[in-house]
């Protein structure tokens, strides 16, 4: 009897030692299953249930079919898959630092962004970022750098439903001109952290959107994977001129963009 | 008393299947020499769901994708370990192929092509040491030790209009920790390794143009582990094993976490 109860002790002993060590601080949150699914085209939309988002998902689904369109046109994307995209009902609800925040996972074609009132500008903008790092990354592989990752999502933003695209972008530039840091420490992975992300977002968004209007797409797929190291010389083999003469011209651009 | 050391100690490669068994091995023909090793050999066969998730942020609370692209498949291990007293030399290889891929996202599950794979081998070193303290009951022994392994792994992701292929090669090493339990003919055993991990990555993606890219990286791993035996021979154990195991890879402008969850079953011969 004794012996009997000095098993089962031992077992929940072994037991409780292995289920205590199931959890690393490094691993992953458990997927989340309060969803409801509306489907789109091509993308998949997952919201909470009764939220914003789900009001608003049949907008939501023509906002990123649109840039879907948009994106895959303007790079020449072969890529076509479904894309889903989680709407979160706050930062908290996202577990994210902000309401205007959202991360994209190419790998597993999907995105994830806080959807929250009011429908507009700034989340349609948002939402339509996030989707172009899926589509871009998919379609073309990784860019090695943070300018071209998180530039060329916004670069490419269609402005059908909004105006957060170059409608925002070189007007910005150009009221933010002595702001602006010199795009040789944007395209260096090692400052662009100490740069204001917001600043450095809409700076590299500007230029590369203005590069891909003047230059074409088919240029800018060419300097599209280079790292921070090798994005100068490349620039000046593909459009014949160094980055700084390339900035010039952009900055003479914004400078005389008219609203 | 050297025949019940060996029994006592072959019992860390064979879940304590043969600690009571002192008396069966006691009838081996030719009982080895007095330093030699016991020899173990372990053959499974089983089943592991390999589960991938793309990380946005790699920082704790990690940002994992909402989605996982998951698979499962036949898994076959082979194991060869070398016990003397308090000591266990094992050494290990293993193989995996999952296929029959879905997105799954917790509310929908959607089939993906049949091109998408995930392939594994993987060679490990065991090294382990009896604690010689009581943990306080009897029959329940603990061990730590050390593990050094290799991993050769190839996936293989066919997306609408592109295909992504990478081969990883990366090489941990793990400090274990063990809890060990035995009687009659049954035994029970747990482990828990954490490991630190170095990548080297080639990544591949094919659409209307090829780029390849390639670097190191670095990641963590932990396993937790247990073990049913069942002795059904004197020198024959029945084991049935389970693994858990997470994964993180962090990797220039990418980063990933994985999940395997593995059941096997197998023989234990000892001699």
């Amino acid at each position: 009897m004794r012996a009997r109860g000095g098993h089962i002790r031992a077992s929940l002993i072994v037991l409780a030692f292995a289920s205590s060590a199931c959890h690393t601080i490094l691993g992953p949150a458990p997927i989340d299953r309060n969803w409801t699914v509306h489907e789109g085209p091509r993308v998949s939309f997952y919201v909470r249930p009764g939220s914003f988002a789900e009001l608003n998902v049949a907008r939501l689904i023509d906002v990123l079919e649109d840039q879907y369109s948009v994106t895959v046109s303007a790079l020449r994307l072969t890529y076509a898959g479904r894309v889903r995209a989680f709407a979160f009902n706050s930062a908290a609800d996202a577990d994210l630092s902000s309401t205007y925040s959202g991360r994209a996972f190419p790998d597993n074609e999907a995105f994830r962004f806080v959807c929250v009132a009011p429908l507009g500008d700034n989340l349609f903008g948002l939402m339509s970022h996030e989707a172009n790092h899926v589509l871009i990354i998919n379609g073309l592989g990784r860019a090695r750098t943070y300018f071209m990752t998180e530039g060329l999502a916004s670069a490419l933003l269609s402005e059908r439903f909004h105006s957060a695209g170059r409608q925002f972008l070189f007007p910005w530039t150009k009221s933010h001109r002595s702001q602006l840091p010199a795009l040789s420490r944007l395209i260096d992975d090692g400052e662009w952290g100490r740069v204001d992300s917001q600043v450095a977002y809409n700076v590299s968004a500007s230029f590369l959107a203005w590069l891909i209007d003047s230059r074409g797409s088919d240029s800018l797929r060419q300097i599209y994977s280079a790292t921070s190291s090798e994005l100068p010389d490349r620039i000046k083999t593909v459009y014949g001129r160094p980055l700084e003469a390339l900035e010039a011209d952009w900055l003479r651009f914004c400078d005389t963009w008219a609203v | 008393m050297r025949i019940g050391g060996c029994a006592r100690y072959l019992s860390g490669v064979m879940g304590a299947v043969l600690a009571p068994a002192g008396a069966a091995l006691a009838q081996a023909p030719a009982p080895p020499a007095r330093d030699a090793p016991a020899i173990v050999w372990r053959a499974s066969a089983g089943y592991e769901t390999f589960a991938y998730r793309d990380i946005a942020s790699s920082r704790p609370p990690v940002d994992a994708s909402p989605v996982r692209w998951l698979g499962t498949g036949p898994t076959i291990a082979l194991e060869y370990g070398r016990v003397r007293p308090a000591r266990l030399h094992q050494f290990a290889f293993t193989t995996t192929t999952s296929g029959g891929f879905v997105y799954e996202t917790g509310v929908d599950s959607t089939s993906r092509p049949v091109g998408d794979s995930a392939r594994f081998i993987e060679g490990r070193y065991d090294y382990r040491r009896t604690l010689a303290r009581s943990i306080g009951l009897p029959r329940l022994e603990g061990e730590i030790g050390a593990r050094g392994a290799v991993e050769r792994r190839n996936f293989r992701h066919e997306l609408t209009g592109a295909i992504l292929t990478e081969t990883d090669a990366l090489s941990s090493i793990a400090f274990v920790a063990g809890l060990r339990y035995h009687a009659n003919r049954v035994g029970l055993r747990a482990e828990w390794s954490n490991a630190a991990m170095l990548a080297r990555v080639r990544r591949r993606h094919e659409a209307d143009a090829l780029t390849e890219i390639s670097g190191w990286g670095a990641g963590w791993l932990t396993d937790v582990a247990t073990h049913i035996d069942l002795r059904i021979a004197p020198r024959t154990a029945l084991v049935v094993s389970y693994l858990r195991r997470g994964e993180g890879v962090l990797l220039d402008h990418r980063a990933y976490t994985d999940e395997r969850r593995r059941v096997t079953i197998g023989l234990t011969y000892a001699r």
